[in-house]
């Protein structure tokens, strides 16, 4: 059921996350790296105490 | 615990758990999926007219390559709208008024616009750095100034919705601070800071929707411009 789900989900939007949003997804993965090294002063790992 | 204005735009959490998902995703609750049926009830025919108006209205300008970015630029018209509207009534917590949401939006819609321009049509991309008729002298000037004013785009687009709705809640924190306050002391007094509070309200709902609408009409220009 959620297998059917997800492939209902990915025939609407596939089309789109595949061809038209590519150049977004570049945008998402800068904004993820700016992000964390801001929020995490450039470690991905938090220093336990 | 002291308390400041700006604790009203902390990120709620309860328990280490952020509740910031729950928010975000109540405009998806708000909005009813299109049934199988020919006509609709009013809520979804309301819905859908809004929504092909608006799409309509913004696509327009637009060359046919640019109407695949429709159900983007139309899902987050929706989004924004839906946040800043429902973030006006008390105790809730709108997420817009964070600057890394906003700016999280703003940088990879903005960068997708350029790199779409400068990977389908290099040379009109780079040409929109230079207006027509410009003065020959002052054209290295001018490529340079457009440059600066390219990279400020998605800092503004990010900036002015967090600035817009932050100020818009901090007033309205204020000016009802202030009559809370007045209201026994100086009912007088009271009675302009509750005008005052209604205005500014009534301000606040129209500028969470022309907001949300300067994002997305802002965004389907760089668009237009880069396909």
């Amino acid at each position: 059921m959620l297998l059917g789900a997800v492939r209902r989900w990915w025939a609407q939007v596939g089309p789109y996350y595949t061809k038209p949003y590519r150049d977004v997804f570049i945008g998402v993965g800068i904004m993820t790296i700016i992000y964390y090294k801001i929020s995490y002063g450039g470690k991905l790992k938090k220093p336990s105490h | 615990m002291t308390l400041s204005l700006f604790n009203q735009f902390l990120s709620p959490s309860l328990m280490w758990t952020p509740l910031a998902a729950i928010a975000l995703a109540l405009p998806w609750a708000l909005f009813p999926r299109q049934t199988a049926r020919w006509v609709n009830n009013r809520l979804l025919s309301l819905q859908s007219w809004f929504l092909g108006q608006f799409t309509q209205q913004i696509f327009l300008p637009i060359n046919n390559p640019g109407h695949k970015w429709a159900l983007l630029l139309a899902s987050l018209m929706l989004f924004l709208i839906t946040l800043n509207t429902t973030g006006l009534l008390p105790y809730t917590f709108t997420p817009t008024t964070q600057l890394s949401m906003n700016m999280g939006f703003a940088i990879p819609l903005w960068l997708a616009t350029v790199i779409l321009g400068l990977w389908t049509q290099p040379t009109q991309a780079l040409g929109h750095l230079l207006p027509e008729g410009t003065p020959t002298p002052l054209i290295p000037v001018l490529i340079i100034i457009e440059t600066i004013s390219l990279f400020i785009r998605p800092i503004a687009l990010g900036v002015r919705l967090t600035a817009n709705l932050t100020a818009g809640h901090l007033l309205i924190q204020l000016i009802s601070s202030a009559t809370s306050v007045l209201l026994s002391i100086l009912p007088a007094v009271a009675t302009f800071t509750i005008t005052l509070l209604f205005l500014l309200t009534l301000l606040e709902v129209a500028v969470a929707m022309i907001q949300a609408y300067v994002f997305v009409l802002l965004l389907s220009l760089y668009l237009q411009e880069n396909v």
